[in-house]
């Protein structure tokens, strides 16, 4: 394949010898170090290649077999040189042509951003434009590393954060700490600041289980949003048996609440159904920059129809992307239908709801103990409506007030106490 | 004359005698032709002096100690050098003779 290529950078050509010896003709050439290949015999005479490089030194060897030959073919890029010598467009047009993908690649086309999960593609490219990094912007203007550091200032989730440039292509990866609460938790924890825990809701304890603090509820007390489940000091008693002082912590336990969701659900009977006819008409486009261009539909006398745009990169290699687009527009044809649920199947999509909304609520760990949702039909609107009772862990962080003076000789956070 | 050939009968005895005894390689030390069919389709030759005879059916080659024949049916020499020759087509016989 390799030697193909050269041998048509160097060109050679095909040939018809012919003569008096022509077994010593091509004997001589094996001596002078002249390579002849696709040797064949055709009618008497000989038909190989040979390099115009060789060509050249044949004529002494010719002279002394008194052979001749007939070209038959050229082959190769000096000939075609050769041939479009006066197309000075056609060269000007190649070298525009390298020059432009030159320049094209000294630009940035695409921007990638993997790994990130909490935070949205479209959001960080904003925030990149902000930070003067955008599509097409050169090269040699993007400073990686500043990158990974302004991402990282940017936005606290994300811990982690690399930039490289690959062919006309930004691939930016980044990790986003996807324990933040926990560990704002623990870090509270660790700051040692008292907490409380502090009801949310309106429930009815289910369960209560302390590991630090003051417990203020028991098991079947109703609480009201607001109230203190669990403080974060414990009563110190003194000798006398009074409370002398207090003992701050952070507060931790595991409270489980009844609580109530109200559930409402409405949607009318009468709906649209989209028929697809399965015709489709498509159009073409280009988009350059920011510029685009489409084809108009010509054939389409569509009264209701669905638009999907397809979008596709023109990409060199794997990683190299043109700021050139090509755009496909298909237009689907649909009959618009009204139609009516029946009771039964009204009541099929007003159940499958609220068993989504259901399964919505078991996975942020709630579970459900009563159902007292009930689904009404009438002629236009199909209603479901009711609560649902569940168990769920209760309880948000709160600051412990530290209403004491702290008391003189006391090392500790312990001071004098009020009797609660 | 006579003389002559008789050393160098005695000389070609020694030299066959010194690679025998060593088990030198044979087409280093006269020269010798090494022909390699792969499959029907392929020959290489190496050590070859000249090409004879060259028609489609028939390539006759001469080597230091005696001339290759290879027969077939349209035979094409993809490319030879000053040392080895590449011929293909469908190769019927390799013959030997002096």
């Amino acid at each position: 394949m390799l030697i193909d290529k050269l041998k048509f950078l160097q060109g050679y050509v095909k040939i018809k010898l012919s003569g008096y010896a022509p077994e010593r003709f091509l004997n001589l050439c094996s001596n002078h170090n002249i390579l002849i290949w696709n040797l064949e015999y055709m009618d008497d005479n000989y038909v190989f290649c040979v390099s115009v490089r060789g060509l050249k030194r044949l004529k002494p060897i010719l002279r002394k077999t008194r052979t001749t030959f007939v070209i038959l073919e050229r082959v190769g890029l000096p000939f075609l040189m050769r041939r479009y010598r006066k197309r000075k467009l056609f060269f000007a047009g190649i070298f525009l042509c390298g020059g432009l993908l030159y320049a094209m690649s000294l630009f940035v086309w695409k921007i990638e951003i993997n790994g990130n999960l909490h935070e949205t593609d479209s959001n960080i490219m904003k925030f990149l434009e902000e930070k003067q990094v955008y599509h097409g912007l050169l090269k040699s203007k993007i400073n990686c590393e500043e990158i990974e550091e302004e991402l990282r200032a940017g936005y606290g989730d994300i811990i982690w954060a690399s930039a490289k440039l690959e062919g006309t292509m930004l691939i930016i990866d980044v990790q986003e700490n996807l324990a933040t609460n926990q560990q704002a938790e623990e870090q509270q924890a660790q700051d040692g600041a008292p907490s409380d825990l502090v009801a949310d809701k309106e429930a009815v304890i289910y369960s209560i289980l302390t590991r630090q603090g003051t417990p203020y509820v028991e098991k079947g007390a109703k609480v009201k949003p607001g109230d203190i489940l669990v403080e974060g000091k414990n009563p110190v008693l003194n000798d006398n048996g009074e409370i002398g002082s207090y003992q701050y912590c952070v507060s931790d336990a595991d409270i489980l609440g009844v609580t109530q969701y109200t559930y409402e659900d409405q949607f009318p009977m009468w709906y649209e159904d989209k028929q697809y006819t399965g015709k489709e008409s498509q159009a073409y486009g280009i988009r350059l920059f920011k510029l685009q261009a489409k084809t108009p539909h010509l054939f389409r006398k569509f009264q209701d129809y669905d638009t999907i745009t397809d979008e596709y990169d023109v990409k060199i290699g794997d990683s190299f992307y043109l700021p050139l687009a090509i755009t496909k527009e298909t237009s689907k044809e649909y009959q618009a239908e009204k139609k009516q649920y029946t009771k039964e199947e009204a009541k099929q999509v007003a159940e499958e709801k609220l068993r989504q909304f259901c399964e919505e609520l078991t996975q942020k760990g709630v579970q459900i103990i009563e159902n007292n949702v009930m689904i009404v039909t009438d002629g236009k609107n199909c209603a479901a409506s009711g609560t649902l009772k569940v168990i769920e862990p209760i309880g948000t962080r709160k600051e412990t007030a530290i209403t004491d003076i702290p008391q003189e000789g006391q090392i500790e956070d312990e001071s004098d106490g009020d009797s609660n | 004359m006579g003389k002559r050939t008789k050393l160098s009968q005695v000389r070609e005895n020694v030299k066959s005698n010194i690679v025998e005894s060593l088990e030198l390689p044979v087409d280093i030390m006269y020269g010798a032709v090494i022909v390699t069919a792969m499959g029907r389709n392929q020959v290489l030759v190496e050590n070859y002096k000249g090409i004879i005879e060259y028609t489609q059916e028939k390539i006759r080659l001469q080597t230091k100690t005696c001339q290759v024949t290879i027969q077939g049916k349209r035979l094409v020499v993809e490319y030879y050098t000053n040392e080895e020759m590449k011929i293909t087509g469908c190769i019927q016989g390799i013959l030997y003779g002096s």
